[in-house]
């Protein structure tokens, strides 16, 4: 009886607390990640073939910061914001795999920013 | 005379060597290697499936005529198919099954156009075409000739749809492009730990994204029928699959211009009482499956599609001997709410009822969509268009019973008299309004809400107000949009009626090439 009760859960819905069971795949749904631009992660599996940017440097938007091998074609990294380099966490001719972290970056001070 | 006599015989004999040797298909140490993996030889697949000596074979001699790569050498026994007719309960079916034994069931031209040779004559007949999947994938010798086979197949299975039913068993690897087939058909029926499906193999995702996933995982009959929603039938072995085959046989007509077979009228069971199943409270769930065996003869609901998106249930039953294809809610799982999932799987068996001539009964009972970051990213919006679209479209009899809550946008899609729903009941537990009590109150009465010396006494006094006022079947029946607020027990006596009523019903649509549905 015990186990049968744990089937069930509450489910808020507009306010009202519903007593149901969730399925399986609702269940398996992850969280959804806020997008942070100072954050770099691999979008494919690849290998790395250049760094064209060292830690502490001033990067532009739209600068390339990493290139790498996958899908069998040429795919770049390019940042999103102007910032500079805090830490780079690859070495050219690493193999990466979906998700893995590549760089580190972080906001100008505002005099650097003009 | 004797002379002749014995040609004859000896003719006969020769006959019976030749198919003997090609019915052996990949001879027998390939069967019991097939065996030896509870996959039965694809002969006696479709022994088994089909009535007992009603098997014709045809095209048993065809040859390949491929000449690269040692082809030319190569016998391949009924080029790796077996075709032909037969009948099952008595009724005429054309079937096809693959045979693993003989070249890994690899399909070249002369095996696609025997399988399209009698797709071919499943449409001009006018009756059920069975496939049973088990291949490899395309005769890589065979080049462009293969893949233009699987066209001719894919164009095929487009053509029929809708005409008439086309089933694909699928008992063994589907893999690539053989896997389009399937998926343009009305049913897919899978076998756990047999039957593997997929686009990309899990060689070519490892190699390609760097991610490992076994094959049952990427592809297997679970998955299909859990999470990707593929297929419509699991089961744990070949004989409980063609079991299933057999039984979906007897809801849905031979094509689209029968009605399904009446069988004897039968009553349902006597265990399955309405007003014992439904909790009053709206925010208690149930199983609304057994409130469908309390209304349909004999108590026998047969599920399609039932472990993917089990918020909604929909399936076939017997109303006074008439088949019925039922959709409904099921606030057993996810209170019962739609999403892009549920609208997906209710909107494709809306549109097969309505193809085959299965007038639809729609049992209510959900607090609405399914909120969420993944369901609107996933396309809630499209999907759950597609059951707007089904309803609207659709012009079989249309009966709608709601049974509890009938809120917001989906109170429309669940085939509401705005989308010509021929006729809606509600059961006196129904509350149909924008949306639950507490969630109105909450917005309606904000104000006096916050400012109230007590705001959770307001809040509950004012959830009581807005209950009493709005949440009951009255207002929509003032309105004329509930034809009749119905006692739960009569159910089954008013579906009855309606199809009844409905069996002459003639209903038009704008003449148009085809339409645009929101895939």
């Amino acid at each position: 009886m015990e186990k049968e009760n744990q089937k069930y859960q509450t489910f808020l819905l507009d306010d009202t607390n519903y007593i149901t069971e969730l399925s399986p795949k609702y269940q398996r749904q992850k969280n959804y990640e806020l997008k942070n631009p100072f954050i770099i992660k691999a979008f494919l599996p690849g290998k790395i073939m250049t760094i064209p940017v060292k830690e502490g440097q001033k990067i532009r938007m739209g600068e390339t910061i990493c290139s790498f091998d996958a899908m069998k074609m040429e795919n770049y990294i390019t940042s999103q914001v102007n910032a500079r380099v805090k830490k780079i966490h690859i070495t050219v001719g690493r193999v990466v795999t979906k998700n893995d972290l590549l760089f580190e970056l972080e906001p100008l001070d505002e005099s650097e920013i003009h | 005379m004797k002379e002749e006599q014995n040609l004859f015989k000896q003719k006969t004999e020769e006959l019976q060597k030749r198919k003997e040797i090609a019915e052996a298909g990949g001879g027998q140490e390939a069967a019991a290697k097939q065996e030896a993996k509870g996959k039965m030889t694809a002969r006696k697949r479709i022994l088994a499936l089909l009535d007992e000596g009603s098997f014709q074979e045809y095209d048993l001699f065809v040859q390949h005529d491929a000449r690269d790569f040692d082809m030319a050498n190569k016998f391949l026994a009924g080029d790796g198919v077996i075709t032909g007719t037969g009948t099952i309960y008595g009724q005429p079916v054309c079937v096809y099954a693959q045979d693993f034994t003989v070249e890994g069931g690899s399909l070249g031209f002369a095996h696609a156009r025997k399988i399209t040779k009698i797709m071919d004559h499943a449409l001009k007949m006018r009756m059920p075409l069975i496939g049973i999947n088990d291949s490899g994938g395309a005769r890589i010798q065979e080049g462009v000739n293969s893949l233009a086979g699987y066209g001719e197949i894919f164009f095929r299975n487009t053509l029929n749809s809708g005409v008439i039913p086309q089933i694909s068993v699928i008992l063994g690897p589907c893999a690539g492009g053989a896997v389009y087939s399937p998926a343009l058909t009305d049913f897919v029926f899978v076998v756990e730990n047999i039957s593997k499906m997929f686009i990309t193999g899990p060689e070519v995702i490892k190699a390609v994204l760097g991610e490992e996933i076994s094959m049952e995982d990427l592809g297997g009959a679970r998955v299909h029928a859990e999470i990707s929603g593929n297929a419509h039938f699991y089961s744990k072995s070949e004989k409980e699959c063609f079991d299933q085959i057999k039984k979906l046989l007897t809801f849905i007509p031979w094509n689209n211009g029968q009605k399904a077979r009446a069988f004897p009228p039968k009553p349902p069971k006597p265990e399955y009482k309405i007003e014992e199943i439904v909790p009053a409270d709206p925010r208690q769930h149930y199983d609304v499956r057994n409130v469908i065996r309390a209304i349909v003869d004999d108590s026998d609901f047969f599920e399609v599609s039932e472990l993917f998106a089990p918020n909604i249930v929909i399936g076939f039953g017997r109303i006074n001997g008439e088949t019925v294809g039922f959709v409904a809610n099921q606030p057993l799982v996810l209170a019962g709410v739609l999403d892009c999932d549920s609208s997906d799987k209710a909107a494709r068996f809306i549109r097969y009822c309505d193809s085959f001539n299965i007038p639809i009964v729609t049992l209510e009972d959900m607090p609405g969509y399914l909120p969420g970051i993944d369901q609107e990213h996933m396309g809630v919006i499209r999907h759950g268009a597609k059951m707007l679209y089904a309803y609207s479209e659709a012009t079989v009899p249309k009966i709608t019973v709601i049974l509890r809550k009938a809120y917001g946008g989906g109170y429309i899609a669940m085939n509401s008299r705005h989308l010509r729903s021929d006729f809606v009941f509600a059961w006196p537990t129904a509350e149909i309004a924008v949306m639950g009590p507490e969630g109105a109150a909450n917005i309606i009465f904000r104000k006096e809400i916050q400012t109230a010396e007590n705001p959770e006494e307001m809040r509950k006094q004012k959830i009581e107000e807005y209950k009493e006022k709005f949440a009951n079947p009255y207002v929509a029946a003032s309105k004329g949009y509930i034809d009749a607020v119905i006692e739960p027990e009569k159910t089954r006596a008013i579906l009855l009626h309606s199809i009844e009523v409905s069996s002459n019903k003639t209903e038009g649509r704008p003449k148009k090439k085809h339409c645009i549905p929101p895939f």
